[in-house]
């Protein structure tokens, strides 16, 4: 991808607001709020991003509430 | 005696032995709403036609056996019913009425409710001071200087001035613990997809959960009874067959673990508050609970990841309502609402992955251990309604962001949570404590709760209002 396509796609998103009228000054705030939060987030690590990760989710929980509903009620 | 103040059981009980008192019952209630309720600036929507013909129907049913049989509430204006205005506290989305009646209000209308209305939220639920330009700001019914919380703000002030016995609200980062704490109340944030969500104006559909706001343990266990089973248009959703939280509600907490984080929860915490959350870990060990220090492992980057992805989610949603009506928005709320737009997808998707990652490991090391875990709500005294305005006062903005700071993380894991009113502190204006515990274990945090409830009696005392002409006495 060249350089100008990529400024393109980055600024994508910016250019839609702006178009839209939304002030410079407000989504500069809202890119460094996202820089900042994206930021305090790595320090979660998790590097390796798998597919199953997404689902694994999902699925602890509906393992554990099918397990529940066995049980004696908490 | 005062027709506000009466809980889920007594307004039932009322109704059983006299059916032909229920539009009675709930004229009064309507009164109270339109009296009351407008001066605390807690009604968006008042569905007085409605709600009156409801009563009518449920005086000539023949079964009464219904959890809520012919009790009035109102609940949070994010809540849909089909043909019912639900405007989210937007002025975006003023005009709007729903096409769809959601999951949570059918469950209560099963149970034998009485639908009143709906109450002042927080801008599409997106902050925790209770601020609405638009919509309002309700003052806490303890101190009207000071913030109800948010973003169930109208709901917390409506219970916490006993016009209702409970309200239903929702928490992405901890939208019904934050009111509910300020406002004295009893707030049950569930695992989850314990509670169906379809129908209801969504947040962040990761994180979004539906629950009560009530005055006391067991009127919320009753509301959340009535609330589960399998939504089919909510695939989160999940269906526990038998749960029943009343059953172990009076068993007291003898044999019950409950543990002091030692990490994370207590940061940058007032220490008066601290001190507070101590005493009620003693009083539970005192009860009969084994109490102990435990660690929360992998917890530390919780609350950025629930902001991170409520930011993009939130932001995606509402985009189109953005672009085209953005002169609309609450600055504040339009502010929040561009920040996903910059946030780079792999970040999302690794906040979404590492999410059973982090839970499996709480689980396994912390809820191994203990039944619960006891933390602070708001790591704050309350700030007043002047000092958290950011509109007003740009350098609260820390402030504000650190509301969240022991709820977000709850959101993260999808785990349960109950606040829980503990006292007062030198503002005169109410402490909590939150219960957070693992998956679906519910019933065992609200019979915790509800132990601590007895000793404490927060609720011997009411709010001193001023009463509307329509609060009579009966």
């Amino acid at each position: 991808m060249d350089n100008n396509t990529k400024e393109e796609f980055l600024n994508q998103g910016y250019s839609r607001y702006r178009e839209s009228g939304i002030s410079t000054e407000m989504l500069t705030r809202a890119a460094e709020t996202a820089a900042k939060l994206c930021e305090q987030s790595k320090k979660a690590g998790g590097s390796t991003v798998l597919p199953c990760h997404f689902a694994d989710y999902q699925r602890l929980f509906l393992d554990l509430a099918a397990r529940m509903s066995h049980d004696e009620p908490v | 005696m005062m027709n506000r103040f009466k809980g889920i059981e007594e307004l039932r009980a009322a109704n059983i032995a006299d059916p032909a008192a229920i539009p009675q019952a709930v004229h009064r209630t309507l009164s109270n709403l339109d009296g009351l309720g407008r001066q605390l600036k807690a009604v968006a929507f008042l569905a007085r036609k409605e709600a009156l013909a409801r009563a009518e129907e449920l005086r000539h049913q023949a079964d009464r056996s219904s959890l809520l049989f012919g009790v009035p509430l109102a609940l949070k204006d994010l809540f849909m019913r089909t043909g019912w205005p639900c405007e989210g506290g937007s002025k975006a989305l003023r005009g709007y009425r729903a096409s769809r009646t959601a999951f949570a209000v059918r469950q209560l209308d099963r149970a034998g409710f009485i639908d009143c209305g709906r109450l002042t939220t927080v801008e599409l639920a997106l902050g925790t001071t209770g601020h609405n330009g638009y919509a309002g700001t309700p003052p806490n019914p303890w101190n009207p200087e000071y913030i109800s919380g948010g973003s169930s703000s109208g709901s917390g002030a409506a219970v916490a001035s006993g016009i209702i016995a409970a309200s239903l609200g929702t928490d992405t980062g901890g939208s019904i613990r934050l009111p509910a704490a300020a406002c004295g109340l009893v707030g049950i944030k569930p695992t989850h997809g314990l509670v169906g969500r379809s129908g209801v104006i969504a947040l962040s559909p990761t994180l979004d959960t539906v629950g009560p706001l009530t005055r006391s343990v067991r009127d919320g266990a009753v509301v959340l009874q009535a609330l589960t089973g399998l939504d089919k248009n909510d695939s989160s959703s999940v269906s526990l067959g038998k749960s029943d939280f009343l059953q172990t509600l009076e068993d007291g907490i003898k044999g019950l673990k409950i543990g002091l984080p030692k990490n994370y929860f207590f940061e940058n915490t007032e220490r008066s508050v601290a001190e507070g959350v101590n005493e009620i870990f003693h009083l539970a060990g005192r009860l009969g609970a084994t109490c102990q220090d435990v660690t929360v492992p992998g917890i530390e980057t919780a609350n950025a990841m629930t902001m991170l992805i409520t930011a993009v989610e939130s932001g995606a949603l509402h985009e189109s309502t953005v672009l085209e009506r953005h002169g609309d928005f609450e600055e504040q709320t339009l502010s929040r609402l561009l920040v996903g737009a910059f946030i780079p997808a792999r970040d999302y998707h690794n906040a979404l992955c590492n999410r059973a990652a982090t839970a499996r490991t709480v689980l396994e090391e912390t809820f191994q251990q203990v039944d619960a875990v006891i933390t602070p709500v708001w790591p704050y005294p309350l700030p007043t309604i002047a000092a958290s305005d950011l509109g007003s006062n740009p350098e609260a903005a820390q402030m504000v962001l650190q509301s969240g700071h022991n709820t977000r993380p709850v959101n993260y894991l999808g785990f349960p949570a109950v606040t829980l009113p503990t006292g007062f502190d030198t503002n005169s204006n109410p402490t909590s404590v939150q219960l957070i515990g693992a998956p679906y274990t519910e019933g065992k945090l609200l019979r915790i709760a509800r132990a601590l409830e007895q000793e404490l009696d927060f609720w011997s005392a009411t709010p001193k209002l001023s009463v509307a002409p329509a609060d009579s006495p009966t």
